[in-house]
């Protein structure tokens, strides 16, 4: 059933992280009947276990639904779930240049966080009509009155007549429905022109290849069409076309401008499908394609290595499934005289990381371990080249280093006013640049550092949180590369260099972090029948140093009448404890010793 | 009686050897049965006794099933639970089933355990005359908080006296077990336990270092918060070798102490990997070149006349990981050409690599070699569990 394009809303729902915006998803689906209840399944939009676990949304995801207004008119809804998190900001500019509206979700309780902000600002900067929904109304806490005043106080938009909901209870859904059609205007666009399709996401189907998710902006795509994306030229026939069901992919004849589909073409390589990149027709090509596309780049490298030498090609194969999913996950074979083979692989960001890490290690049951994530470094060396660094161990010597730069980021903190002082503590401690400070509300303020992204990429957002007592919320993006003052932290143990565990440190902060490090190794490394020295050093110049010291005791006293089974048994299991643990050297080092040096804050 | 050992043990299907030709063997015989459980033991034992008629007949059986063939021994070991607990006339039927199945040797050594609190006199004497030669006391401590809180009933006033009795019914040879890193003990506790248990002038001496087993009432009770640091365990393990080499004992296995020619025969026999055959429930033997075992199940053990055998899941010995693991218990350690003449698969390239293996702990004082024989140092036994993880 093909609709007119004034009965169609192309809407996204966006939120800080937790605020509802996947109930509210889910209760649009129900209300729709998209979803027969039978089929209903929390957070349905949320795919991945680790979507559901963690309540963040880590692939964009859209929806095809049909709502009878009160008006007695049948509308055309396409729901496009969008990422929620920093780490994806790409993505999210994406999926909002696909609709003509976002659906503003803000917490009754909580009011406005940093991810509120940098969303609506995000929708707003692709011309969207904000309407903003009030939830979580039957919690003890909320305030819908105040976070109506906060949201007209500082973001500008009207909000007293907001929708005051639960999506959890059910209460007020109609009524985001209905304004919905009402102030979400229908999109433009001329079905007759050359096509431009947005691609704003995509992702592999083990039977039918790459299904690419496109708005349609301008002109009409049909079954058989020779494709070409424009930004990597590649061309395709497609093979099916048509709407996202909340379960299933209907297919259909034509997509016109205006429509939101999906399409399907053999297309073997994900690579070839980027988000942002624009569909045309190979024989009617539009002039330009659409503005905003950019290749993403990873900004968080480390190295990923299996604990059991023998998974590597597990490893390889696993990060192989997951990149046809994600094409901003990238990596390469990297070896370590510490852990052997393994790979170096880059990331969006520290959260971005963790899912992948998890992602590996729950679906792939794989054991990993993972090295000290860094940031890319810029280097000018004394010949005037430039190098980028992502690896510690190819850190040049540093007498051939003319100018260090490293990336900047621009942070946007929000925090009830009596935490302001510990954050500028913590901002001050990882070599933060005080910019402004403003008062959202009389208890709230929005804080804006300039942050070295090597100082955030750690444990940042854990120590903001256990300072603020969880409530301060916190948004980045890139800035620049700034000249820095750099050297490369070493360890060693028991006299010799684990390459797995040098990083790239700002100078002024390697004696400190260098003791705190050396410290976790020693908790970290159980003892052994040797003592073994552990030390920092900068070039060969030792600056910490602890010590594991020698196991004295451990023995069996006694085999009780003659029962030497007992003691071959125990023998296995101490055999079999030495294998879940690197051998570097003399030096057993079990996997944990390697998530030492990210842990800096007590 | 048709019951060969080679029978009662699953899968084997090696004819019976009519006659013996090996080295005498040492036999053991597993008393399971306690007046009451110690907070620290999880050896099997029972502290009902209402058993006691029918384990006597059964293990009687299990032992007469190996009459006919004319297997010399040499040693037998009562051990348990609480030997003691059987009346001399019990402990004779048993030494009758033993003499009437065995060519039980003319200078075997005879060993019984005993808790100072079940023997006296009368008793003792009546055992030496059945030819028990050797008793060993669990005498544990000589302080009584350390004894109430291991849950011995014992006072070591008792022991003193127990020892006594035992001189005076003619042994001249007494073992006495001593416990380290107990709850309470303290360097100055230890050694005024060590002083007098000195006193006492034992021939041989076994030390056990606490190690707080899963599922025992210690465990459970968390003791390890009352016992000294492992560090300090340590340390008393140290001093007790020291004060006991220079009283003149010699330090011949990890836990074992003795007066040169008072090495116990039968426990020898465990750690340089030569025959023995356990009898009773829960009890291991080592024999045929098969390893077996009997269920810790009392019950069972009567319902089948001792015929409850099945073999270890690793059922082979004599294979040279287990000799080397086994001999490396012992000061003299192991000779690596002999085990390579007892067992061809022991290479001379693998000898090498166990070597190599060796070296970086000879260098740093844990082992040592002698005389072409590898051994490790008292420093090292205290860590052998993590030793021989490494070099076997």
């Amino acid at each position: 059933m093909s609709f007119p394009m004034d009965h169609i809303r192309n809407f996204c729902i966006i939120a800080h992280i937790d605020h509802g915006k996947s109930t509210l998803a889910d209760r649009i689906l129900e209300l729709t009947s998209t979803v027969a209840e039978r089929d209903m399944e929390d957070q349905l939009l949320d795919n991945m276990d680790i979507e559901r676990e963690r309540g963040i949304t880590i692939k964009a995801r859209a929806v095809n639904l049909q709502y009878t207004a009160k008006n007695g008119e049948v509308y055309e809804f396409n729901l496009i779930d969008t990422p929620g998190h920093v780490d994806f900001n790409y993505e999210v500019s994406r999926s909002l240049a696909a609709c003509e509206g976002a659906v503003l979700v803000v917490d009754a309780s909580q009011g406005i966080e940093a991810q509120t902000l940098a969303n609506t600002y995000l929708a707003v900067d692709h011309n969207l009509e904000v309407l903003p929904v009030v939830n979580k109304i039957d919690l003890p806490a909320a305030d819908p009155d105040r976070v109506c005043q906060e949201i007209e106080d500082v973001i500008g938009l009207p909000a007293m007549d907001a929708p005051r909901i639960s999506a959890k209870a059910g209460i007020g859904i109609e009524e985001v429905l209905e304004r919905i059609v009402s102030d979400i205007p229908a999109p433009k666009g001329d079905s007759e022109a050359p096509l431009q399709a947005l691609v704003f996401d995509s992702y592999y189907d083990a039977y039918r290849g790459v299904i690419i998710y496109v708005r349609i902006k301008e002109g009409r795509l049909k079954k058989g069409d020779r494709i070409r994306l424009m930004a990597t030229g590649a061309e395709f026939d497609v093979v099916e076309i048509g709407h996202m069901g909340a379960t299933k992919l209907n297919p259909c004849d034509a997509l016109e401008a205006g429509d939101v589909g999906y399409i399907t073409a053999s297309i073997k390589s994900i690579a070839d499908t980027r988000v942002g990149d624009t569909v045309t027709l190979a024989d009617r090509p539009a002039e330009k394609p659409l503005e905003g596309y950019r290749k993403v780049n990873p900004m968080v490298y480390c190295g990923i290595y299996p604990a059991d030498g023998a998974r590597y090609p597990d490893l390889r194969e696993a990060l192989e499934k997951l990149q046809l999913n994600d094409a901003s996950l990238s990596f390469e074979p990297e070896t370590s005289v510490a852990l052997g083979f393994g790979f170096r692989c880059g990331f969006l960001g520290l959260l971005h990381l963790e899912v992948i890490q998890e992602r590996l290690e729950r679906e792939f049951n794989l054991d990993l371990i993972t090295t000290a994530p860094s940031v890319i470094y810029r280097l000018t060396k004394t010949d005037g080249s430039v190098i980028y660094i992502d690896n510690p161990t190819n850190y040049p010597d540093q007498t051939l280093i003319a100018k260090a730069e490293e990336p900047y980021v621009k942070a946007n903190i929000l925090t009830p006013v009596e935490f302001v002082g510990n954050i500028m503590t913590l901002c001050q401690e990882r070599r933060g640049i005080y910019f402004d400070m403003s008062y959202l509300e009389e208890t709230r303020v929005e804080l804006h550092y300039e942050l070295p992204l090597a100082e955030i990429i750690y444990d940042f957002f854990d120590a903001l949180k256990s300072r603020t007592k969880g409530y301060a919320s916190f948004d980045y993006e890139f800035k620049e590369y700034r000249e820095s003052k750099l050297v490369k932290l070493d360890f060693l143990l028991n006299g010799e260099i684990v390459d797995a565990l040098s990083f790239i440190v700002f100078a002024d902060s390697a004696y400190p972090r260098a003791r705190k490090i050396a410290e976790n190794l020693k908790e970290n490394i159980p003892r052994q029948l040797f003592e073994i020295p552990i030390q920092a050093a900068i070039g060969g110049k030792v600056i910490a140093r602890e010590t594991v010291k020698a196991l004295r005791k451990d023995v069996l006293a006694k085999c009780y009448g003659g029962d030497i089974t007992r003691k071959k048994k125990l023998l296995e299991k101490q055999k079999e404890g030495k294998k879940r643990m690197r051998k570097l050297g003399s030096v057993e080092v079990p996997q944990e010793a390697f998530m030492a040096v990210l842990k800096l804050d007590d | 009686m048709t019951n060969f050992p080679e029978e009662r043990v699953k899968g084997s299907a090696k004819p019976p050897q009519p006659l013996w030709k090996g080295s005498p063997i040492g036999i053991y015989i597993h008393v399971p049965f306690c007046a009451s459980k110690c907070g620290y033991c999880d050896f099997y034992s029972r502290v009902r006794q209402d058993q006691k008629a029918g384990y006597l007949k059964a293990i009687q059986q299990e032992i007469r099933s190996y009459a006919g063939r004319g297997i010399q021994a040499d040693s037998v070991f009562f051990g348990g639970g609480t030997p003691s607990i059987l009346t001399p006339n019990e402990i004779g039927e048993i030494l009758g089933a033993i003499r009437e199945s065995f060519a039980l040797q003319p200078d075997s050594e005879l060993t019984m355990e005993a808790n100072p609190d079940t023997v006296d006199l009368e008793y003792l004497k009546a055992v030496y005359a059945l030819g028990i030669n050797r008793l060993s006391y669990g005498v544990q401590s000589a302080v009584e908080r350390e004894l109430s809180a291991l849950g011995r009933k014992h006072t070591f006033p008792r022991a003193v006296q127990a020892v006594e009795e035992a001189r005076k019914a003619g042994f001249l040879n007494l073992s006495l077990d001593l416990m380290l890193g107990i709850p309470y003990q303290t360097e100055g506790s230890l050694r005024e336990t060590l002083g007098a248990i000195l006193a006492l002038r034992p021939e041989h001496l076994s030390c056990y270092l606490l190690k707080i087993e899963l599922g025992t009432p210690f465990a459970k009770r968390h003791a390890e918060k009352d016992c000294p640091s492992d560090d300090e365990a340590a340390d008393f393990y140290l001093l007790t070798c020291q004060t006991l080499r220079e009283a003149g004992f010699g330090h011949y296995e990890i836990s074992n102490f003795a007066r040169p020619g008072y090495e116990s025969r039968h426990n020898l026999k465990y750690w340089r990997d030569t025959p023995y055959l356990g009898f009773g429930p829960a009890a291991h033997s080592c024999f045929g070149g098969r390893r077996f075992y009997n269920p810790s199940d009392l019950a069972l053990y009567i319902e089948k006349n001792g015929q409850i055998a099945e073999t270890e899941e690793d059922g082979s010995c004599g294979g040279y990981t287990e000799r080397l693991m086994l001999g490396l218990r012992l000061a003299e350690g192991v000779s690596l050409a002999e085990i390579a003449s007892l067992d061809p698969t022991f290479t001379p390239e693998e000898q090498e690599a166990f070597r190599s293996r060796c070296t970086p702990y000879i260098k740093a004082g844990l082992m040592a070699e002698t005389d072409g024989r590898i051994a490790i140092t008292e420093k090292g036994m205290l860590v052998s569990n993590g030793l021989l993880a490494e070099i076997l």
